[in-house]
């Protein structure tokens, strides 16, 4: 199995502080990452890092096979990204934002209608392609905010706080369409403050700190740090833990 | 009538009753019949995702906004401490400026606002920020010091709108000790939160779904009206990524209701008083039905045109199976479906809960 993310010491500071100090770790493809703690702790920064968009001050790493310090421009053109406060035009049909972004990632004729209409499928927006994206809920506007994220199939996909804020049947349902994408080999990288939102992922990766405190599978960071405890424990006793 | 509740033989009144209450802004109905109350002591999660009427429910509750129909009694104003939002705050103050600030619009002598002030900085742990400004506190110490400038006059009821939303987990435990302790000191404690999960730790939460109340009671009694048994369906050889498989197979269990893939394992729904057997290759755990079981089942009876809704379900993906068309024949309705691999339907079904549990 390929990794699609592999990290060496990855460092980066700024004047004395340091951002994101030491990170080793190794993402299969296909797999779900999620990466938590709190504000602060160097998530961005890392994210960052992994986009190529700083440079390390130490330590290397590979995304997708390319590399973080020289390759980065190649990098970003294979990522999806959606946060939170996804941007949507709503005054645009999900059809129109779809054709929107389509052509912004350099789809154009018969590959792009193809594509969208896959899409509309996929995430079950067809019987609403003509309606304006305002008028939504906020559970499909989310899922169209993700299709357009997806557009261009893009092998690494990051998501900030996917599901925040929209009711849990939605909620299943968007982590649906994370599933069958990561079924297929897409990465997705999520962050959250959401640790109920940690269960649905493969592997945890928690950073204090600029550290990665922990990482592995959602059951062994519990069997390690918490025994049958839920998450939020894992993540507090880490988190009360003096940083060594 | 005013709802009691008994307290060591003697009947206690709410400190806050919302009797039928609803809101409507123009066309849109924020709130919808909400019956609730809270005694004093008491802490209560009000809990929905965006659009189910937690903020006009607070409102409501604070008694800054007044229902379109129905009443809140007593009348909440002037011994209500109550925090809006996230910027309720000074920014250009500093921390000691805030809550002593805060402190005398509410009317407390200046003599009892400096030991007051003091306590509360040394009870949130905002005592060495005391000269920080406002605007540069970090979210957590933000909201610690909101709710200290919400509590310094001592009010008997507190009404808090979201203040755990993008606080981080850490801060986020610190501050719910300090309700809790609000609670044990004999206030009454009304909140809103979208965490399902921080429901589970309070005395009684109240399920909001669109403006109206699915149910409300204490954690443990919402989760016993859960009617199915709830397990985790896990390959035996711990292998995650054989997720699509784990979803086939638990949708084979006898009696399954429902089944979503959640991270290594696949989380069912089964018809109650079977004992399933796990198909070869695979474990089968049990697992308690939490929050967002309840929620979901009490939210998907509503017939939702929103995210699956019926219209939407029949246009998407290709043919149903015909066990689906039957279940929904059956209970009138269907709840929701989970599209998975190779256009076939894989839905989790239930009854309809609409109306089933009435609230409180």
């Amino acid at each position: 199995m390929t990794a699609a993310i592999e990290t060496q010491g990855l460092t980066r500071r700024f004047g004395d502080f340091t951002a994101v100090d030491g990170v080793t770790m190794e993402v299969p493809a296909g797999t779900i990452l999620g990466l938590l703690g709190p504000n602060g702790a160097g998530k961005t920064t890392l994210i960052r890092l992994l986009l190529g968009l700083l440079a390390p001050t130490a330590g290397r790493g590979r995304v997708l096979g390319y590399d973080v310090v020289r390759e980065g421009e190649a990098i970003r053109e294979r990522c999806g990204y959606m946060s939170q406060r996804f941007t949507l035009y709503h005054d645009l049909t999900p059809d129109e934002n779809l054709d929107f972004y389509g052509r912004l990632y350099g789809l154009r004729g018969r590959a792009l209608a193809s594509r969208k209409e896959e899409l509309l499928a996929w995430a079950g927006l067809r019987p609403y392609r003509h309606a304006r994206a305002g008028a939504l809920g906020g559970g499909l506007r989310q899922r169209l905010a993700f299709a357009c994220a997806v557009l261009h199939c893009p092998p690494l996909l990051f998501l900030d706080e996917p599901t925040s804020g929209v009711d849990p049947a939605s909620r299943r349902q968007f982590w649906d369409l994370i599933y069958d994408l990561a079924d297929g080999g897409t990465t997705v990288l999520v962050t959250t403050h959401f640790l109920d939102e940690a269960e649905h992922c493969d592997l945890l990766g928690i950073m204090l700190g600029g550290r990665l405190a922990a990482f592995g599978t959602p059951a062994e960071l519990r069997a390690a740090y918490a025994g049958e405890e839920g998450l939020d424990r894992v993540f507090l006793r880490l988190a009360q833990e003096p940083a060594t | 009538m005013r709802r009691l509740m008994l307290e060591r033989g003697r009947a206690v009144a709410p400190a806050i009753h919302l009797v039928r209450v609803s809101k409507r802004f123009g066309a849109t109905v924020a709130v919808s019949e909400i019956d609730l109350a809270v005694h004093p002591g008491e802490l209560v999660a009000a809990v929905g995702p965006d659009g189910a009427g937690k903020t006009t429910l607070a409102r409501l509750a604070a008694g800054v906004l007044a229902p379109s129909a129905g009443r809140v009694e007593p009348d909440p104003r002037g011994r209500v401490g109550y925090l809006s939002g996230r910027f309720s705050l000074y920014p250009d103050l500093t921390v000691w400026e805030n809550l002593t600030f805060l402190a005398r619009l509410n009317g407390m002598a200046p003599g009892a606002v400096e030991a007051e002030a003091g306590r509360l900085l040394q009870w949130t742990g905002l005592l060495p920020f005391r000269g920080r400004l406002a605007g540069q506190l970090s979210g957590g110490m933000r909201q610690k010091l909101a709710l200290a400038c919400a509590v310094i006059h001592r009010p008997p009821l507190l009404v808090l709108d979201e203040p755990t939303t993008g606080v981080d987990p850490v801060a986020r435990a610190e501050l719910w000790e300090l309700l809790r302790h609000q609670a044990a000191e004999g206030r009454a404690v009304l909140i809103t939160t979208p965490y399902l999960d921080e429901g589970e730790s309070c005395h009684r939460v109240a399920l909001l779904y669109r403006g109206r109340l699915l149910a409300a009671g204490s954690p443990a009694a919402l989760k016993a009206r859960f009617p199915f048994q709830t397990a985790v369906l896990i390959p035996a050889d711990g292998q995650w990524r054989r997720r699509a498989l784990a979803l086939a197979a638990a949708h084979q269990l006898p009696g399954v209701r429902w089944a979503y893939p959640l991270g290594a394992g696949v989380r069912v729904a089964l018809e109650p008083g079977l004992s399933p057997v796990p198909p070869p290759g695979y474990r089968l755990v049990p697992s308690a039905p939490n929050l967002e079981d309840v929620y979901v089942w009490l939210s998907e009876g509503d017939g939702r045109s929103d995210a699956a809704g019926r219209g939407e379900g029949t246009s998407r993906g290709g043919g149903r199976p015909d066990r689906q068309q039957l279940d929904r024949r059956w209970h009138g309705r269907w709840w929701h479906s989970w599209r998975w691999h190779g256009r076939r339907w894989h839905g989790p079904y239930g009854p309809d809960g609409q109306g089933e549990v009435p609230a409180r």
